[in-house]
């Protein structure tokens, strides 16, 4: 149907039309990337944009456990160290896996960020900017798929999932608006209403949308303010593309073996997923681990979470690195704090955002590099000092964007990043 | 209106304490200026003695009220159109014409009532019956009802929702109240009997952070951002100092509690660090730099926030603007002065001696809320047609041109279920409370309404694919698309399908093109219904307000 005003774009929604239908019994590509799991991909992805992978540990990550041990202080806990692949540096004997990669992996273990209170916490860490009354600030991770969006792609611009109870947090989208909102995966790791309701069909779904659109079309003729029915028409156009995708939601696609090595736990489950996304065009994705908020019985959990934290990131980043991903990826484990010093009553450990460590990975990193030092207890930072807007500025950085850029809230220039940010270049490629 | 109740209703004062003008003396002044020259004319033409008499005595009472009157003769109250007609001129702009009577009754009933007509009601509606719609919505127990929501999201931003809060403005536009008893109760109490308790949900939400009080405060009823000015003088506006933004802290930092008590600290100053790096008490200042003195207030016995509401009567300005803004922003799509909460001296009203002389006015009607949002709807700029053919787009702060707004979430998810369902509805509190009920699945799911409007995919996903909307099309057996399916002719069909979503008639070609889509449907009655229906629903023409 074609109301005679527009030929050209009845033509090409018949041709995106056809081309989903047909889709259906076609292995889909995006741009040219298969997304076949068996093919990497490597040439193509190298030219275009970055990718950029969020590990949230939610309710805060032990440093001690992790990647700032203190062996044989009073506030190291039971663990011992062992070496890793970079001479001099040891990580907690919890992460075997990883100390091997650490060629790979860059560590800041001296993160001052001053707040404690999980929520409060969570957005300074993830906004990288102090919570201001009168101006919402979007979430680095939305920042970053505004800016590293590919023109014209099927798929969102951001994923996040989230699906354990602990800490669960919807990313804001803030100044920057629902359109670059993330697709929220809470429920289930496929994405709500991408299935086609009961008793639809396909042809249906589609012929129902071609009227939909016209009908848009038409009706904006000639009004003042057409450009929004322009970005209400996109964002339906993105629904087809969305559930084309619905096989990238699918790890039974992938072989076994693979599954296997990622593990068929949540974490690791959200971590295939990621890297199947990340490889088909998405620019930006968040995993989370929760249950890390240790206030009793600290080592007996870290001695459960970490070892699946540590196989789970140590096939994700050797899976992305043969695929040739890893370098236009961009990794980062976070959490709103660290855990304290002290050794509580409970054997738990506290929060503590004094002093404490990020891992991070991937594109525009020097690998192996291990910034900023902590004192011999792990009770402040001695060296390097960094705050919660310095990594935002960093990760900005790293993913290829300038920092420093601004956007315009109102009458307000706003910039990316918060006007006294350091990017820590110690760190950078 | 008879004479009588006119009478009646002018010589009945309300008790009011702040306003310059009161109202029933504003309203005297009105009905002396235009009653005595109808009764001159009756004086000079009347023939008969006893009618000539009567004049007499007349005047003679019209004077004496006049001789009362110190104050000058009234203006025309709330004239939007004279002011915006001359800015047209100056600016040279020749503004589009008005809307037809469907595209402008739906946009009524949006704006007053969170809903599109339904398809009976549009039938009925004559364009050249406009004012008396106007009035009868107003009076209408839908407006009070959905309107307070809107009133909230102005008041409590992102703290909007609370029922009990809602309930509250329900009541208070039910009774009437003003702008300014609203602010007051919102402030200040008393929190006393069920009705206005829940008045004390805007301070409740707030009262354990003086900062996002202070924001807050500013934001929902002065139109400024000061939050700049906590660290530092705001850098862009000279207007706002680190002394505003701790001046306005002061009348706000003895206020304690939560968890619905709310009281006075009997002591406790904002401070902040001075450029000399000293520790200064701020004094309790407003916006426009006027001080109060502490010595002012009876100790022990009064609040510094009766302090603040009491300077805001005072330096009215900012209090009746941003209201007269905040509410131009909502029928508009876009403040006078916008942002609505930037307004100061370097960012003016794109029409400046419009925004003032309402906000004047809005004053002397003692704010006045129906008497606003009524001269807001009566008024020509707001019945402007959306469409713009005569080359470039004049700018919007212009409003030479109705824009297209996108619906809020409540009333699509309103809209949806009324012209989805069985057609019963009428707006009756039944009606009402029952809609609330099944909007609640539906609301999350929709983008909220921005001024920077951006559709997402998840709504669109939600729209396409949702059980909630297959629901909303598939249930009931006198549903739209049930009631469709049962008529056997195709135009029939299309033309109560058009009417009864876009509450409008059917255009020639429009039904001619659907015809024909129809036929090439294939598939069965029903689901042909309810794939045109989905089509209809959730096309542009019923995602916004045009």
């Amino acid at each position: 149907m074609n109301w005679g005003h527009s030929p050209e774009h009845s033509l090409h929604r018949r041709a995106f039309l056809h081309g989903s239908l047909a889709g259906l019994t076609t292995a889909l590509s995006f741009g040219n990337i298969g997304i076949s799991a068996a093919k990497p991909a490597a040439q193509s992805l190298r030219k275009r944009g970055r990718r950029v992978l969020f590990v949230w540990l939610a309710g805060g990550s032990s440093q001690f456990e992790t990647w700032d041990p203190k062996p044989g202080r009073e506030t190291g806990g039971p663990f011992r160290t062992i070496a890793t692949a970079i001479p001099g540096y040891h990580v907690c004997e919890l992460m075997p896996k990883l100390a091997t990669m650490m060629r790979d992996i860059t560590v800041i273990r001296s993160l001052n960020t001053g707040i404690s209170e999980h929520e409060q916490a969570a957005d300074l860490i993830s906004t990288g900017r102090p919570k201001e009354a009168a101006l919402d600030y979007p979430e680095i991770g939305v920042v970053l798929a505004k800016e590293l969006a590919a023109k014209e792609s099927p798929l969102p611009d951001y994923i996040s999932f989230f699906t354990t109870t602990e800490g669960r947090r919807r990313p804001r989208a803030g100044f920057l608006g629902a359109k670059h909102a993330p697709l929220l995966l809470e429920k289930s790791i496929r994405p709500e209403h991408v299935t086609l309701a009961d008793g639809l069909t396909e042809t249906r779904h589609a012929e129902r949308e071609e009227l939909r659109a016209l009908l848009s079309d038409r009706f904006a003729e000639n009004r003042a303010g057409s450009e929004m029915v322009n970005g209400y028409n996109s964002a339906f156009q993105k629904v087809r593309g969305l559930m084309r995708a619905d096989h990238l939601f699918d790890l039974n696609r992938e072989p076994a073996a693979i599954r296997d090595r990622y593990g068929r736990t949540p974490f690791g489950e959200q971590a295939l997923l990621a890297r199947r996304l990340l490889e088909a065009g998405v620019p930006v994705v968040k995993v989370a681990k929760g249950f890390w908020d240790s206030h009793h019985d600290n080592f007996e959990s870290h001695r459960e979470l970490v070892p699946d934290f540590d196989q789970v990131l140590s096939v994700l980043l050797g899976d992305l690195k043969d695929r040739g991903l890893l370098e236009s990826t961009l990794v980062i484990v976070l959490s709103e704090f660290g855990r304290t010093p002290v050794i509580n009553p409970d054997v738990g450990r506290d929060h503590f955002a004094d002093a404490w460590s990020v891992a991070m990975a991937g594109a525009g990193l020097r690998g192996g590099a291990v910034y900023g030092k902590t004192d011999a207890d792990g009770k402040t930072v001695t060296e390097g000092r960094a705050n919660a807007s310095d990594l935002a500025a960093t990760i900005y950085k790293a993913a290829g964007i300038d920092p420093r850029g601004d956007y315009q809230v109102g009458l307000r220039p706003v910039p990316r990043a918060k006007e006294d940010a350091k990017v820590i270049k110690e760190i950078l490629a | 209106m008879s004479l009588m109740e006119m009478l009646g209703r002018t010589l009945l004062p309300r008790v009011r304490s702040h306003n310059t003008l009161e109202p029933y003396e504003h309203r005297r002044q009105r009905l002396i200026g235009w009653v005595t020259p109808i009764i001159i004319h009756s004086l000079v033409l009347s023939r008969s003695t006893p009618m000539r008499l009567a004049s007499l005595l007349a005047l003679l009472f019209v004077t004496t009220l006049a001789v009362g009157a110190d104050a000058p003769m009234p203006r025309v109250v709330l004239d939007v159109d004279g002011q915006m007609e001359r800015h047209w001129r100056e600016a040279s702009i020749r503004p589009s014409s008005v809307a037809n009577g469907p595209e402008l009754f739906r946009r009524l009933l949006l704006d007053l009532t969170g809903r599109v007509p339904t398809a009976r009601e549009a039938d009925t509606f004559q364009l050249n019956q406009y004012a008396a719609t106007v009035r009868q919505l107003l009076a209408g127990p839908e407006f009070e009802w959905y309107f307070a929501t809107v009133l909230d999201e102005i008041i409590q931003g992102r703290h909007a929702g609370n029922d009990a809060f809602v309930g509250y403005l329900r009541k208070a536009l039910h009774d009437g109240k003003g702008w300014d008893i609203v602010f007051r109760e919102v402030m200040l109490g008393p929190w006393d009997t069920d009705a206005r308790k829940p008045a004390v949900g805007f301070l409740d939400k707030r009262a354990k952070d003086l900062d996002v009080l202070t924001v807050d405060v500013a934001r929902s009823f002065f139109g400024v951002d000061i939050s700049c000015a906590r660290c530092h003088d705001h850098p862009l506006v000279p207007d706002w100092k680190r002394d505003h933004y701790y001046g306005m802290a002061a009348f706000l930092v003895r206020t304690t509690g939560g968890k619905g008590s709310i009281t006075e600290k009997p002591d406790g100053e904002a401070k902040f660090a001075g450029k000399d790096g000293k520790e200064r008490v701020a004094p309790m200042m407003f916006l426009t730099s006027k001080v109060t003195e502490p010595e002012a207030q009876a100790k022990g016995k009064t609040n510094r926030r009766e302090a603040l509401v009491q300077i805001a009567f005072n330096e009215q300005k900012f209090f009746s603007r941003s209201f007269v803004n905040r509410l131009w922003d909502y029928f508009f799509g876009q403040g006078l002065v916008n942002p609505v909460d930037q307004m100061h001296t370097g960012n003016v009203a794109s029409v400046p001696a419009l925004l003032d002389r309402i906000a004047e006015d809005f004053a002397v009607t003692g704010y006045d809320i129906r008497k606003l949002v009524s001269a807001i709807v009566s008024s020509r700029t707001y019945r402007l047609d959306n469409h713009w053919t005569d080359g470039k787009l004049p700018a919007a702060g212009h409003f030479a041109v109705t824009r297209l707004r996108p619906l809020s979430q409540r009333q699509l998810a309103r809209s949806l279920v009324i012209v989805l369902g069985d057609g019963t509805f009428d707006g009756s509190p039944a009606h009402l409370t029952a809609l609330d009920k099944q909007t609640t699945e539906l609301l999350p799911a929709l983008d909220p309404r921005t001024n920077d409007f951006q559709s997402s995919a998840r709504e669109a996903l939600f729209v396409s694919n949702g059980e909630a909307m297959r629901k909303l099309l598939t249930t009931g057996d006198q549903n739209l698309v049930a009631r469709l399916a049962a008529t056997n002719d195709d135009r029939d069909l299309l033309k109560t399908a058009i009417r009864t979503v876009f509450a409008r008639p059917a255009t020639a070609s429009e039904l001619g093109k659907l015809e024909s889509w129809l036929k090439r449907h294939g598939g069965k009655r029903q689901e042909m219904c309810e794939d045109l229906v989905w089509s209809l629903v959730a096309s542009a023409e019923f995602r916004f307000n045009h």
